[in-house]
Parts: structure tokens; C-alpha cells; sequence
């Protein structure tokens, strides 16, 4: 199994040292409020074989991430599995069974830090799931349940659950001065529009044979992700926030070098240390690079817009 | 994915309640990330601090370390401050070009990667000296939900389980060259292996939504009622005896820390 580790989904569990204290305890108890809300709808919704379930989906989903497979000599393509999560479990499972994958990975693997779980917990249980959510939903309305449809859904599903995270993940880098802002966001959303790319494909094979093996375990999420619209509104506005606010981040960086500041003298005033953000000059990679984002966060924004619209008007046609 | 070593020996280290463990941990590793950068000499003494209760605790040190290496690649993220720090700069040559490199840039990315490094390893320590199911009860003490610990408690249980059925498929998958680059060596292009992996984990997940229905099926034969699953041990409450390590050793954490204050402010 041979990969190169910087094309891993490593790159997403942010371990110890790399966030400033006051980022990691703020994106905790965002994280902690999610959960909470997410155990209480599950208590709600669901019946009592659902502990089972999702403890064992958890285990399957951790030890699906094992699956790869090669792209090019090297480099590999992974599975995350938020999306298929979401799809098979809808939202608020969803975001337990992922939390506690990746809680297990921190707490006994070390993937992942333990004061920092909270903004991995964020990125990828919060954000991949809620994104994936909103993707999911919206553009099977687009394409009905055809076959196709929910196929291309998930994959789209799961390349905007990854692409979007990453982006997260970018950002609280960035604000905690470990990496400046106009280097780390281009980069780390190129680098998972790639890896997006690979659990996008897996995300729709495994779509394929369940369709094919079992479809009626689609089908109760089908119908059941006619869930309730907030979620599905805080899901995309989340995406649509990162993605505009990611480029407008690393093209100035000054906003979140301000940022940076105010959070450091919470922190404790000392201010040589919290001076992180200097004004960055780093030429040559400024430019392309983040041409290649705006143009792959225009594209999400395009996608996005052209989705809700065409479902806003098929619900009217079907009203009507 | 390396088993982690159920801990086998029985020092005091061992044998202290699993949640003081964890809460020395956290303790540790939050005064770890709020100790400036460069107060290298702090950083010597949380190394020496960790050391002694590694040594103490009967570990070997070039194990936990190997396993530190976890951190590597997300130290990539850090690198650019060594080029975009403030001035003054250095310049260095490399191959015959000269790089300028920030040395205020260069001595924040050397704090960070050692500052995440002493953390994998305090986080190495908890694990090496209690068993996980102990470190999810202890989380109970700490008033997190009992049905997410439940849940936590279920997936790890069934980690291996089902981590061996991957690997079973995976090694299906290569003894019939289906991992082939190609169709000459009985593989096919990008997209079809993509698919064929991607029908892997769509047959895992069904397999385990079916095992989970067995499971519950087992449980409730034995009498589970819809509630969480109670503690297979229950967890145990600090003992009074264990107070004054608690206090020596968050002591001892918050001296490093102000003296690391004081060396660098």
C-alpha cells in the first residue's frame, strides 16, 4: 500500500501544536453544540437498533478507510466516508457515527490531536456531513431518483464534502499563524480537489452496489433525507460561505492576520509571539495557484447556484 | 494500522485511574500549546518530564517514537514560514542558488513541529498505559453523553473485526490482479478500478449493516433494554490517594510553563 502520505487523508486530522489554543477551545464548543443537538435528534428520530448500527457502521466506515486504490504510480485514492455515511444514515447519525470515528482515531491512534479533536470533529463530521447533506439532497431534486442521479449526487456529494473541509481546515491554519493564509488555502484545496476526486469515485461505486445488492437501505434514506430544511440550509450556506471566504482570505491576507491578532491578545499579550501573520510577500506562487482556487471555488458557487435554482422552479412546476 | 499494545506491565504509572491519566494528559498537552515558541529550554524539560515517566513507566522510548511519526506530513503545512517570516533574513546557499530564509519564520516552524511532537507523545503515554475501554469510561466521568460513549465503545470493539474483512478483500482483490494498472495485467483504467474499490466498501458496509442486526439481535438476548450498554467495568472514581500525584505532577507542568514565560518574555 504505497502512497504518497501528503496525498492521504492524513491531511485532514490537524494533530496537536498546529492550531493556537483559543482556535482549538472556540471550534470545541462549536462542535460540542452540534453534537448535542445531533444526539437528541437521533434519540428522537430513531429506534433502539440504531446504537448497534451506528457503532458497527462506525467501526465499518474507519476500517473502510483502508481501501485504496492506485491512481498513478504512487499516489493513491482514499475513502473518508462522510458522504456515504450521510447518504445511508442521514445528517444527525451521520455526524455521531463520523465523531466518534474520528474521536477513536485521536483518543488511541494519535491521528489527530486530543485539544484539537474539536475543529477535527468540526471539519470533518460537521462540515463533511452537513455539506454533503446539502449536495446530496439538492441534486438528487435536480436529477429525481433516477439511478444516474442518485449516483452523480454522491459523487458530488462526497467531492464537496472533502473539498469544503479541507478548506475549513485551511482557514483555522491559517488563523492560528501556522501556515500563512494565501499559501496554505490554494494549496490545501488543490491538494483535496484531487483527493475529493478519489472519494468522489468510491462513493459512487459503493452507491452503485448497494443500488444493485441492497437497495431498500437507500431507499429509507431517500425518502427519509426529505429532512428537515434547516439543515439543509445551514449545509449550504456553510459550503457557500467557505468557498467565497477562503479566496477573498488567502488573496488578503491582512484580514486574517487581524484576526490572528485579536485572537492572540485573548490568548495572553505577548505580543512577539502572537505576531504571526507578517505581511507575506511570496512571489510566484501567489498567482497561479490561486487562480486555480477561484476558479474551482467559482465552480462550486456555479454548481451550487444552478442546483438550487433548477430545484426552487421544479418544485414550482410541481406545485403547480 | 498497528494494534495498539494492550499495556502488559504494571507500574504506578499503569495502575493510576484511567481518568487521572487523561486529565494529566490534556493538562500537559494544552500547557504544551500554550508555552511560547522558541522557549527551547521549556521544551527540554517537558522532553525530560515525559522521559522520566516513560522510563519509569517501564516503556521503551524508540517505540513511542517511531509512532510520533504520524505528525510528518502535516508538518508540510508549516513550511512555508520559514520562507514568508519577518525579516531579519538568512541567506543560505543551495545548489549553487541562494534561498532566503526568515529566521524568525524558521524558529516558529521548529517550535510548532516540536511543540506537536511532545504532544503525540503525552497522548502516546495514555495509551500505552491504559487499555482504551478504560480511556472511554474515564470520558464518562467527564459528563460526555453515555450513548456516545456506547457508540465509541461498539465501533472499537468492532474495529478489528471488521479491519480483517478489508483485509481479506484487499488481498482478494490482488491474488486476482485486479489492483492491475492495466488490462494486460488483468486490471482495467483508473475508472474501473476506482469502481471496483468503490463496490469494496459499499459490500462493507452492508456486511456490517447486517452484522449490526446480529449484534442487536445478541444484545437484546441478553437483555438489553434500548438503554445505553452499562459499563463493562464501572468506571471508577479518583481515588483520595491519588490526589497529591495529581497535584505534584500539574505542578511540576505549570513551572515548566512559567518558566518558559519568563525565559522568553
Amino acid at each position: 500500500m504505497s502512497h504518497l502520505p501528503f496525498l492521504s487523508s492524513k491531511l485532514m486530522h490537524i494533530p496537536d501544536g498546529f492550531l493556537s489554543v483559543l482556535v482549538s477551545v472556540i471550534f470545541w464548543i462549536i462542535s460540542i453544540m452540534v453534537i448535542i443537538k445531533a444526539l437528541r435528534e437521533t434519540n428522537r428520530l430513531l429506534s433502539e437498533r440504531q446504537l448497534p448500527l451506528m457503532g458497527v457502521l462506525a467501526a465499518a466506515i474507519f476500517a473502510g478507510q483502508m481501501l485504496n486504490f492506485t491512481v498513478i504510480g504512487g499516489t493513491s485514492g482514499h475513502l473518508l466516508g462522510a458522504a456515504l455515511a450521510t447518504i445511508l444514515l442521514g445528517p444527525w447519525s451521520a455526524i455521531i457515527v463520523i465523531t466518534s470515528v474520528v474521536s477513536i482515531q485521536a483518543l488511541v491512534f494519535q491521528d489527530g490531536g486530543l485539544i484539537v479533536l474539536g475543529a477535527n470533529i468540526f471539519n470533518m463530521a460537521i462540515i463533511g456531513v452537513l455539506v454533503s447533506n446539502s449536495i446530496f439532497s439538492l441534486s438528487k431534486k435536480l436529477f429525481g431518483s433516477k439511478k444516474w442521479g442518485i449516483i452523480v449526487s454522491g459523487f458530488l456529494a462526497a467531492w464537496g464534502s472533502i473539498f469544503i473541509a479541507s478548506l475549513s481546515c485551511a482557514i483555522q491554519l491559517a488563523i492560528s499563524g501556522t501556515s500563512p493564509a494565501n499559501i496554505v488555502i490554494p494549496a490545501m484545496a488543490g491538494i483535496h480537489a484531487l483527493i475529493g476526486i478519489g472519494e468522489g469515485l468510491i462513493t459512487a461505486g459503493a452507491i452503485i452496489f448497494i443500488l444493485a445488492a441492497r437497495k431498500d437501505l437507500l431507499e429509507v434514506n431517500l425518502t427519509n433525507s426529505a429532512n428537515s430544511k434547516g439543515i439543509l440550509i445551514g449545509g449550504s450556506i456553510i459550503a457557500v460561505v467557505l468557498a467565497i471566504l477562503s479566496p477573498l482570505a488567502s488573496s488578503h491576507p491582512d484580514g486574517l492576520e487581524w484576526v490572528a491578532e485579536k485572537s492572540g491578545f485573548l490568548g495572553f499579550a505577548n505580543d512577539a509571539f502572537y505576531n504571526i501573520i507578517p505581511d507575506y510577500t511570496f512571489p510566484g506562487i501567489d498567482d497561479p495557484s490561486l487562480a486555480t482556487i477561484v476558479a474551482g471555488i467559482l465552480g462550486v458557487v456555479i454548481v451550487f447556484s444552478v442546483v438550487v435554482g433548477l430545484s426552487q422552479r421544479k418544485k414550482q412546476t410541481t406545485i403547480n | 494500522m498497528e494494534k495498539t499494545e494492550t499495556p502488559t506491565n504494571n507500574s504506578k504509572f499503569h495502575q493510576l485511574n484511567p481518568l487521572v491519566k487523561l486529565l494529566f494528559t490534556i493538562v500537559f498537552i494544552v500547557f504544551i500549546n500554550l508555552t511560547p515558541a522558541k522557549a527551547w529550554g521549556a521544551y527540554a524539560l517537558f522532553f525530560l518530564y515525559l522521559i522520566t515517566i516513560i522510563s519509569s513507566a517501564g516503556l521503551k522510548f524508540s517505540d513511542l517514537a517511531k509512532r510520533t511519526l504520524i505528525s510528518l506530513p502535516f508538518i508540510l503545512a508549516a513550511i512555508p514560514l520559514i520562507f514568508a517570516g519577518n525579516s531579519p533574513y538568512e541567506v543560505i546557499p543551495i545548489f549553487g542558488n541562494e534561498i532566503m530564509i526568515s529566521v524568525e519564520g524558521w524558529q516558529k516552524f521548529l517550535s510548532i513541529t516540536i511543540k506537536s511532537i511532545l504532544s503525540i507523545l503525552a497522548a502516546l503515554l495514555l495509551v500505552s498505559t491504559s487499555r482504551p475501554t478504560e480511556i472511554f469510561f474515564a470520558l464518562e466521568r467527564l459528563k460526555i453523553p453515555s450513548l456516545f460513549i456506547s457508540i465509541i465503545n461498539l465501533a472499537y470493539h468492532y474495529l478489528f473485526v471488521i479491519q480483517d474483512e478489508v483485509l481479506c478483500m484487499t488481498r482478494a482483490r490482488s491474488s486476482r490482479s485486479s489492483s492491475g494498472l492495466t488490462k494486460k495485467s488483468g486490471g482495467g483504467g483508473l475508472m474501473w478500478r476506482a469502481m471496483i474499490t468503490g463496490g469494496m466498501a459499499g459490500s462493507i458496509l452492508i456486511r456490517s449493516i447486517e452484522r449490526s442486526d446480529r449484534v442487536y439481535a445478541a444484545m437484546l438476548s441478553r437483555g438489553y433494554n434500548g438503554k445505553t450498554i452499562p459499563s463493562i467495568q464501572d468506571s471508577k472514581n479518583i481515588n483520595r490517594s491519588e490526589y497529591p500525584t495529581i497535584i505534584i505532577g500539574v505542578f511540576l507542568v505549570l513551572i515548566i510553563w512559567i518558566y518558559s514565560l519568563l525565559i522568553v518574555g
